[in-house]
């Protein structure tokens, strides 16, 4: 059991971390925040659920990703706000991104699979978890977490800077 | 004919998730069907750069805004913020190993953005907290130093948490190798560390983000560490490293005028 200034301190850690997931699984960087704002606020409220030992960073994940398949998902798709134009999502023109070719490129390819894939892509490839692991947090059987991977990877396939130049590659991304 | 199967067991075998006799079985058929080759191939490549392409994500959280509305909503209570800085009443020893696990603890790849400063700091416990584990600190001590990529990324995270703008570049120093980038905390204020080797020496720069009054450059001597230190708009900076006071100095003097 933990207190509340404990997760408190402990997720002023995870952020970002945590806001990313939500960008993943919304493909939108102000209901990431929402999301994460929101995860903040029922992390502390449960404290006292949170079990000392084991990791803070899983926790405050399921509590993000619950708050986004029962509440903030449902809602959008209600009011319509279900779908989110993948190129708005991540990356505009900009000096800073002119560094980040590739890994907008990559960014936008990903956000533009479908939901679960995307989430599924995050877990084991961003955030390294395991197949078992991610299994288990996503509540799947560990063959689901392998046909996803392989959705995404053929989906994905087609975006080496090797195939195409980053030049071409960006026009494409438009 | 290709099935879901085999795309499940090519993927475990890109993902090095198969066992000697699994990926044994995977070889041997890739190397007779030419059909399950074509779509290994396929597979492989879209293994892209997931992690570092998600870590330039990563450095766009709009953190400060996050951070300000949790602390409007949710407050410290008085208790913990006099229990967040218990480094005032422990030894230099004993800070200086919490600093150090916490820096260890901390992947390099994943974000540390620290609690924001509690409380102003008036006194120096911070520099001699550094100054405690860097004595420790041996031309070893960096053996397992990380990669460019990833202390380019270390640096663009220490960036946002320090609020100020810290770049290959920025930070470059002649003659001296960068080693490591970290992000620590000290008495609940985010402390930014960049290890250095000069001449097989370890030399490091901090940057503690804990409103401190501004001062101007002052050398200390402790033992064999040279210690230079100044603050500036609500940051303290320190450089420090078993050298003549004039080396860290003038080292010191260089990336105080960049800061």
């Amino acid at each position: 059991m933990a207190s509340r200034d404990e997760i408190k301190i402990g997720l002023s850690q995870h952020l970002a971390r945590l806001w990313r997931y939500g960008l993943a699984l919304s493909s939108a960087r102000d209901v990431a925040e929402d999301l994460v704002q929101a995860t903040a606020l029922r992390a502390l409220e449960r404290a006292d659920q949170f079990q000392s030992g084991t990791r803070l960073d899983r926790w405050l994940f399921s509590i993000l990703r619950s708050i986004w398949l029962n509440e903030v998902r449902a809602r959008r798709i209600r009011e319509g706000q279900g779908f989110v134009d993948p190129d708005q999502v991540l990356f505009s023109d900009g000096q800073e991104i002119e560094t980040n070719i590739f890994a907008g490129q990559v960014l936008n390819a990903v956000h533009r699979l479908p939901e679960a894939q995307r989430e599924t892509v995050l877990l084991v490839y961003v955030e390294g978890l395991s197949y078992s692991e991610a299994a288990e947090f996503l509540g799947t059987p560990i063959g689901t977490i392998m046909s996803r991977l392989a959705a995404a990877r053929l989906a994905l396939g087609k975006l080496r800077p090797a195939d195409s130049g980053a030049a071409s590659a960006r026009g494409n991304a438009k | 004919m290709i099935d879901e199967t085999d795309d499940c067991r090519l993927v475990a075998y890109l993902d090095n998730q198969l066992d000697k006799a699994e990926r044994g079985a995977v070889e041997t058929r890739l190397n007779i069907e030419p059909d399950l080759r074509a779509r290994f191939d396929r597979l492989a490549a879209g293994g892209l750069p997931f992690r570092a392409a998600f870590d330039v994500a990563l450095a766009e959280t709009p953190l400060e805004r996050i951070r300000a509305k949790i602390d409007a909503l949710a407050p410290l209570s008085e208790a913990s913020r006099s229990a967040a800085r218990p480094a005032r009443r422990m030894s230099a020893a004993a800070a200086a190993i919490g600093l150090l696990v916490l820096g260890w603890g901390i992947g390099h790849y994943i974000p540390v953005p620290s609690a924001p400063p509690l409380v102003a700091s008036e006194d120096s416990d911070w520099r001699q907290a550094v100054a405690g584990y860097v004595s420790l600190y041996t031309t070893q001590t960096f053996t397992n130093a990380e990669d460019t990529r990833s202390n380019e990324t270390a640096l663009t995270q220490l960036s946002q948490t320090l609020g100020v703008a810290l770049s290959p570049v920025s930070i470059a120093l002649p003659e001296l190798t960068l080693q490591r980038v970290e992000t620590l905390a000290y008495d609940g204020a985010p402390l930014g560390q960049i290890a250095y080797l000069d001449a097989g020496e370890p030399i490091v720069f901090c940057i503690i983000r804990n409103g401190e009054k501004d001062a101007p450059l002052a050398i200390d001597k402790k033992d064999e560490l040279a210690i230079a230190s100044w603050a500036h708009d609500g940051r303290g900076y320190l450089v420090a490293g078993r050298a003549s006071s004039d080396r860290v100095a003038a080292l010191a003097e260089k990336l105080k005028a960049r800061f």
